[in-house]
């Protein structure tokens, strides 16, 4: 509607997106110091040259430490949200498209998938687990693992969007016209399913990028000396008091800031793709 | 009415198996036969084996099925080890608190949801849907320990109701950006562009055609919206001091406590089959009303 | 910091000399989490532990700022036949929160139910040292008699935890003899304490005590929550403040906070020596080598972990008791110094040695280890990760693994699966004879090595031996002097490398008076009987 206007805020969108996943890429790099150095006569120090965000309470750079934890989380983050999408893409699919029995099966199987105590689960996995597990191996695990148990609730919306689409119409009357199967799914069905999929994508990153950090409450997700965007979010709770007063010196919200900008560009590119 | 027996039956077979399969999952996590008891220094070996043989009567998992069956079927919900108290009495006093806070964060999380989306498709603003964007983004981006201590901030208080509206911030989003996709895609949709194209109202179009398209998937959300709920209260009960059902689910799963947490769990399973047959039955209802 | 300690130390004592005290008002403060157990010999959490405090009346009580005994219902009391026999003349007078008197028959019936197996009492497990019975009889309505199978030398101070109740009442919690009973209890919210009109206890003047008239405790599971409470005035009392917590609040120039100075608990960390744990046998050869674990010790700078994540408000542990234990302290115990030179010059020893940065022991496998604690403690997981850098120094790689508590405890008391662990021990008791389960080598609580049919080295025998002797030898001065020995074998070995002890932290409400904080357990609530608020009207306007 606004071209003009549209064009220069996604342009804006993909360049920001570009060079914080770049960033993250090149961390190696960009980062002025090793993630997990501590120096600790500058502990809780505020933003300098030397320490371009300040740094923590053990003294360790946050600039580098927000590089590292993004190339992490990003990216496995991004990977999960695409292995739960697929996952609730294939499974309510399947279901809505063949329905009967395996409509059946399916939506019991979602059922339990959302009322069972995943935790414990999560507990075992922990616990089968080497005590010296890689930390970035860690954290891999912890992302797959997120992906393989969240796609219950979007599957039963994608086998109801399915369900809708064969009893409509349009796919009536190409079923009539005789068109292959595949070609119903890939033409008529899988469009219809886009908006689901794709808000369940979007949504799904920031939720697995919080949610890692919860699970070092687990013994998973995340461990010393690694950085993540999780673990760099929480580290904001210990900042309450000052939260409480609203008075959070900036840079600390310097992780809040980069996931909030992916997050929000990834929303203002999306939604052009579907008004388009 | 025999789809909704039919509804119900299922659920009861399924109740069952989640009361089963959580026993298990409880029953072979790490920790099972540990207390922290064990740690007291004061104990001599003889108390620590008491204490171990306690603990470990619930361990066969068949017998404690059982076990616990019969005393279902008597009216009896067992007693909760890390609690100090029977089972039924702590449900009694938690089920309030918790369905108020699903509830309320519910109706926030879809009153906002709706209109923000509602908004966003009306009037088709980049600057309204960057700003939602972002807003939701925040919503999103935000762990849940910091939105209660904001919510804590702006509220005064803590509790079941701030709870609730920390459980409806954190579906909104989630809410909104389905709602808003799917109507979205109404409005792209060929029948629509040709009622469009014939000059109807938007109100019009909206209710007599986008709407219809995009229902029946938002009510199936709605019916998975209730799961996220109370997943949602599990953290933001504990963190906002709200004493629910939430509260309990945790801290029966850290004490690894099988009679509390196999109760526990079957109150939020029957919430969840519940909500989910109540939105499987209202699509199969509107499809055949659409469809006749 | 110290300095400016000194005047916070002092404000109570000024309050103490202030006017007459005002009766009234309700004390609230928090809890963090649900008291377990309402059934005093029971408790074993603290929340149940601090509401047995505050209700339940003891024969004798160990005052926590002289570190002293002192009569409560008993009037005196003696120790005979080398802690055989125990002679105790009781209060006369005294009545139950009920009306009910109290009376030597109170006192049977409670030795009866404490050392019931069927109930598993942790503090009656003090009581029977051997297998055999304790007795214990009436001498007439205000004198017990109470026989041990075996010597029971520091049996005083077990009585200070012994809660007594009334053989009338079968609720133990009906009929009390402490300063307060429990009135009122909203599972999850709260508990409300409510003043005992019969305690026994009156002050210089003569008034009754306890001056408040009730304590509300909330359940609030977050700390951040009750600071903020507490600021706001809707709590007037904070115990173990975390330090960050603490400076944070300082910063803000909020009033009331108190540096108790080091407290009981401990910080420590130790390795895995379990012959039967399922860990590589050269880490089982590191971990069993006096050296390496020496090596280990002086490669921590303790100096730091209290700079950076005490915040100067902990002071590095020189061994197994803190220096707040004023009596069993072994004062020629000095905290290991930070000295990574030194370290590797004893890892050479036995054969380590440094190649391109990395430790190899002699048969060339890298050095590393995983460090076990539990997820969720802030302050253990910065220790970690400082030990991870100390111990980088000298060329050893670390892994830290947080597990949740009973998975942590799956671990370290079942399947071994473990090379090292961090964890602290709290609220310890002053006197040895509580931690005998801890240093036996027979014991289930010997953590680096439990369960050990025999003593599997010289100086775990000779622990067993002085710690045997300690417990049956009733010169005080003897006792000490075994229990120094064993410190300084523990100062020696390292089976537990000590790495702090954490300084008591304290918020306490300027409304508040005659509070006499301690670093002891219950801290700040040691003497609640006698606190007061300056003005009754401010305890009822917040």
């Amino acid at each position: 509607m606004t071209g003009g206007f549209g064009r220069i805020l996604r342009m804006l969108s993909a360049t920001v997106l570009g060079a914080i996943v770049a960033a993250g890429l090149l961390a190696d790099l960009i980062a002025p110091w090793p993630y997990e150095r501590q120096f600790r006569e500058f502990t809780n120090a505020p933003p300098s040259s030397q320490f371009p965000l300040g740094t923590d309470d053990l003294g360790r750079d946050r600039f580098s430490r927000l590089l590292h934890g993004t190339r992490i989380s990003l990216l496995l983050a991004v990977v999960a949200a695409v292995l739960a999408t697929a996952a609730a893409a294939i499974i309510g699919g399947l279901a809505g498209y063949y329905g009967g029995r395996w409509d059946r099966v399916v939506t019991d199987g979602t059922d339990l998938m959302l009322s069972l105590p995943w935790l414990f689960v999560l507990l075992t996995v922990r616990a089968m687990l080497p005590l010296d597990v890689a930390p970035a191996a860690s954290v891999a695990i912890t992302f797959a693992l997120l992906g393989l148990l969240d796609w219950a609730g979007p599957a039963r919306i994608v086998r109801t969007g399915v369900r809708e689409t064969l009893d409509s119409a349009f796919v009536l009357a190409a079923r009539s016209r005789g068109l292959a199967r595949p070609r119903i799914l890939l033409y008529h069905v899988l469009p219809h399913l886009v908006p689901v999929l794709t808000a369940q994508f979007w949504i799904s990153i920031p939720i697995f990028i919080l949610a890692e950090a919860n699970l070092g409450m687990l013994g998973l997700g995340v461990t010393e000396p690694l950085p993540s965007w999780g673990g760099l979010l929480r580290e904001l709770e210990s900042q309450s008091t000052a939260i409480l007063s609203l008075s959070v010196p900036l840079w600390l919200l310097a992780p809040v800031g980069v996931l909030l900008a992916v997050v929000g560009c990834f929303q203002i590119l999306s939604t052009t793709e579907v008004t388009s | 009415m025999s789809n909704v027996l039919r509804g119900l039956r299922r659920i009861l077979v399924l109740v069952v198996v989640v009361g089963l399969l959580s026993a298990t999952f409880a029953r072979f996590a790490p920790g099972f036969d540990v207390d922290q008891d064990q740690l007291d220094a004061r104990r001599s070996e003889d108390s620590l084996a008491r204490l171990r043989e306690a603990r470990l009567s619930d361990g066969n998992v068949v017998q404690f099925y059982a076990k616990t069956l019969v005393g279902y079927l008597r009216g009896d919900l067992g007693f909760s080890r890390s609690m100090g108290q029977p089972v039924g009495d702590l449900l009694k006093s938690r089920l309030v608190p918790t369905a108020m806070a699903a509830g309320t964060g519910l109706a926030f999380a879809w009153l906002a949801g709706l209109l923000l989306s509602l908004i966003a498709v009306f009037r088709q603003n980049r600057f309204f849907d960057s700003g939602t964007a972002v807003f939701n983004g925040f919503l999103l981006c935000v762990p849940a320990s910091v939105m209660a201590l904001l919510l804590l901030l702006f509220l005064g208080s803590q509790g079941a109701f701030p709870a609730g509206i920390a459980i409806g911030l954190v579906l909104c989003p989630r809410i909104f950006q389905y709602a808003r996709n799917l109507f979205q895609q109404g409005y792209t949709a060929t029948h629509v562009l040709a009622a469009r194209a014939k000059g109807l109202t938007g109100q019009r179009i909206f209710l007599g055609h986008v709407l219809p398209l995009a229902a029946p998937q938002l009510i199936s959300l709605g019916g998975v919206s209730v799961s996220q709920a109370l997943s949602a209260a599990i953290p933001m009960e504990m963190i906002l001091n709200s004493p629910g059902i939430g509260q309990l689910a945790w801290q029966a799963a850290l004490a690894r406590d099988l009679s509390l947490l196999i109760m526990v769990t079957l109150v939020m399973s029957v919430a969840i089959l519940l909500a989910n047959m109540v939105s499987d039955l209202l699509v199969h209802h509107l499809s055949r009303e659409q469809h006749s | 910091m110290k300095k400016f300690l000194g005047p916070c130390l002092l404000l109570p004592a000024l309050l103490l000399a202030l006017g007459p005290q005002k009766p009234g008002g309700e004390l609230r403060l928090a809890l963090q989490a649900e008291p377990r157990t309402l059934d005093p010999h029971l408790a074993a959490d603290e929340p149940s532990d601090l509401i047995r405090y505050l209700t339940s009346g003891v024969l004798i009580r160990l005052n926590r700022r002289t570190q002293r005994l002192e009569p409560e219902l008993a009037t005196s009391w003696k120790l005979s036949d080398g802690g055989r026999k125990l002679a105790i003349r009781l209060r006369e007078g005294v009545k139950f929160s009920d009306g009910s008197p109290f009376t030597s028959q109170d006192v049977v019936h409670t030795f009866q139910r404490l050392i019931d197996p069927a109930r598993n009492s942790p503090v009656g497990d003090g009581f029977r040292p051997g297998s055999g019975h304790l007795a214990c009889q009436a001498q007439g309505d205000y004198a017990v008699s109470i026989e041990f199978p075996e010597p029971l030398v520091s049996v005083e101070k077990l009585l200070d935890g012994v809660a007594i109740l009334s053989s009338g009442s079968s609720q133990p919690e009906s009929a009390v003899l402490g300063p307060f009973y429990l009135a009122e209890r909203k599972p999850g919210v709260y508990l409300r304490l409510q003043r005992n009109p019969n305690f026994w206890k009156r002050d210089d003047r003569g008034t009754r005590l306890p001056y408040l008239d009730s304590i509300r405790l909330e359940i609030q599971r977050n700390r951040d929550f009750e600071l903020l409470r507490f600021r706001r005035g809707e709590f007037h009392l904070i115990n173990n403040l975390d330090a960050q917590a603490f400076e944070r609040l300082k910063d803000e120039s909020a009033g009331g906070l108190l540096d108790l100075g080091v407290s009981t608990d401990s910080e420590q960390m130790w390795f895995n020596m379990t012959p039967a744990a399922p860990i590589p046998a050269y880490k089982k050869a590191w971990f069993r080598s006096r050296n390496f674990r020496r090596a280990i010790s002086e490669a921590i700078n303790r100096n730091d972990i209290v700079r950076i994540v005490y915040k100067g408000h902990a002071a590095p542990a020189a061994g197994a008791v803190p220096s707040s234990n004023r009596f069993w302290f072994n004062a020629n115990l000095k905290p290991p110094a930070h000295k990574p030179s030194a370290a590797l010059a004893r890892l050479a020893q036995d054969g380590f040695r440094l190649q391109d940065g990395l430790l190899k022991d002699s048969a060339g496998h890298d050095v590393e280890f995983s460090i076990l604690t539990n997820a969720g403690n802030k302050s253990r997981e910065k220790m970690a990760a400082m030990i991870q850098q100390d111990l980088k120094a000298i060329g050893i790689r670390v892994n830290v693994a947080a597990l949740d508590f009973p998975s942590l405890l799956e671990k370290i008391s079942r399947s071994f699966n473990y090379e090292a662990c961090l964890l602290g021990l709290v609220n310890v008791d002053l006197d040895p004879n509580l931690q005998m389960n801890l240093w036996l080598s027979s014991s289930s609580n010997h953590q680096w090595n439990p369960n050990q049919k025999s003593p599997e080295t010289p100086w775990e025998a000779e622990v067993d031996r002085l710690m045997r002797q300690q417990a049956s030898d009733p010169d005080p001065a003897q006792r000490k002097e075994a229990f120094d020995r064993v410190q300084e074998i523990v100062a020696e070995e390292v089976p537990f490398i000590y790495l702090v002890n954490r300084n008591a932290l304290a918020g306490v409400s300027p409304a508040l008076e005659n509070v006499q904080p301690s670093a002891l357990w219950p801290q700040t609530l040691w003497n609640a009987e006698r606190m007061s608020f300056s003005s009754p009207l401010r305890a009822g306007s917040r």
